[in-house]
């Protein structure tokens, strides 16, 4: 079964017909997945910023990251959950929709950037924890992180015009 | 006095006419209101869960913290008016006759005006001090606030 099949399966299936067909359960999850955005992408703002040392300069770098984490997940959560029924209702136009597709792709790279930091560079935080400029590297993946979670959003958004 | 004919000149003036007529003019700005509303709801939730003690900076760090956050605030605010108002341009009328817009409208002044005074006021408590009831209260209102802004803004697409 190719992924186009796969998708328009899932675009058939009573649960995706039922959000597709309801005059008010599609505005609500999109806009639950609206204010999910703003939760996930702002609490990952400001660590990213942080690591740029651009703002909270004399908090420590886990201070930040460990207290926003916990809302960040509550974003991610919520914005995870309503984006996946939204594809349900949607499967068969999301697929084709260049749009979505390049915002899959975002996701996955947004995803990996977080990872690869983590193992990496954010393992010696003890070293540059209450830093005002944390090394570039750091610095690097606050600011990729800011550049692919800016542009899932653009991209996002622009799903609605193809 | 009333706002029609300020609706009605943004809906025919030739200085909006790009936002009118061009699909991607109306598109790009309204991602980077988007983009601007992330960073201020994203802002507020931070400063007035911190403030409700919801597991995020706790004191001493919190107001030291809100007050460096206060420049992105006020930036992001700036950015989604500017946005907002080129958005309402391309569809002035349809906005002025929109309930969802004009209930948006009273939460944003409200929240605007309430973030301004009362809440700002509320916030000059002791450094280190845990927030007062009265600073917590404000949170919540400014939550409520805020939180109808986005609702009904997202409501101007939905019908």
């Amino acid at each position: 079964m190719s992924l186009a099949e796969i998708c328009k399966w899932v675009n058939d299936a009573p649960l995706s017909t039922t959000i597709r067909e309801s005059d008010l359960l599609f505005p609500i999850i999109e806009t639950v997945h609206v204010l999910a955005i703003t939760t996930l992408a702002g609490t990952v703002a400001i660590v990213d910023l942080r690591l740029l040392g651009v703002i909270l300069k004399k908090e420590k770098v886990t201070a930040v990251a460990g207290q926003l984490l916990p809302l960040t997940w509550v974003g991610f959560f919520l914005m995870f959950s309503s984006g996946f029924l939204l594809f349900l209702a949607e499967a068969s136009k999301s697929y084709s929709n260049p749009a979505f597709r390049v915002k899959m792709l975002l996701l996955v790279l947004a995803g990996l950037n977080p990872a690869i930091f983590h193992s990496t560079v954010y393992r010696g935080v003890s070293a540059w924890d209450e830093s005002a400029a944390p090394p570039w590297r750091a610095r690097l993946a606050g600011a990729l992180s800011l550049v692919l979670w800016s542009s899932i959003i653009v991209a996002g958004r622009a799903i609605a015009y193809f | 006095m009333s706002l029609l004919p300020l609706f009605q000149w943004a809906a025919k003036a030739s200085l909006f006419a790009v936002m009118r007529d061009s699909k991607w003019g109306f598109a790009m700005v309204e991602m980077v209101h988007l983009l601007a509303l992330a960073a201020l709801g994203g802002i507020v939730l931070v400063v007035d869960l911190g403030i409700l003690g919801l597991g995020l900076w706790h004191p001493p760090s919190l107001r030291r913290a809100m007050h460096e956050l206060a420049p992105l605030l006020l930036g992001s605010l700036v950015l989604t008016v500017l946005s907002g108002l080129l958005l309402v341009s391309a569809e002035a009328l349809k906005c002025y006759y929109h309930p969802a817009f004009r209930i948006k409208m009273v939460f944003f002044a409200a929240a605007v005006i309430f973030h301004f005074t009362i809440h700002r006021k509320s916030l000059w408590f002791p450094e280190g001090a845990r927030p007062p009831v009265g600073a917590k209260v404000a949170a919540v209102v400014s939550l409520f606030l805020w939180l109808g802004v986005g609702l009904a803004g997202r409501a101007i697409g939905f019908f």
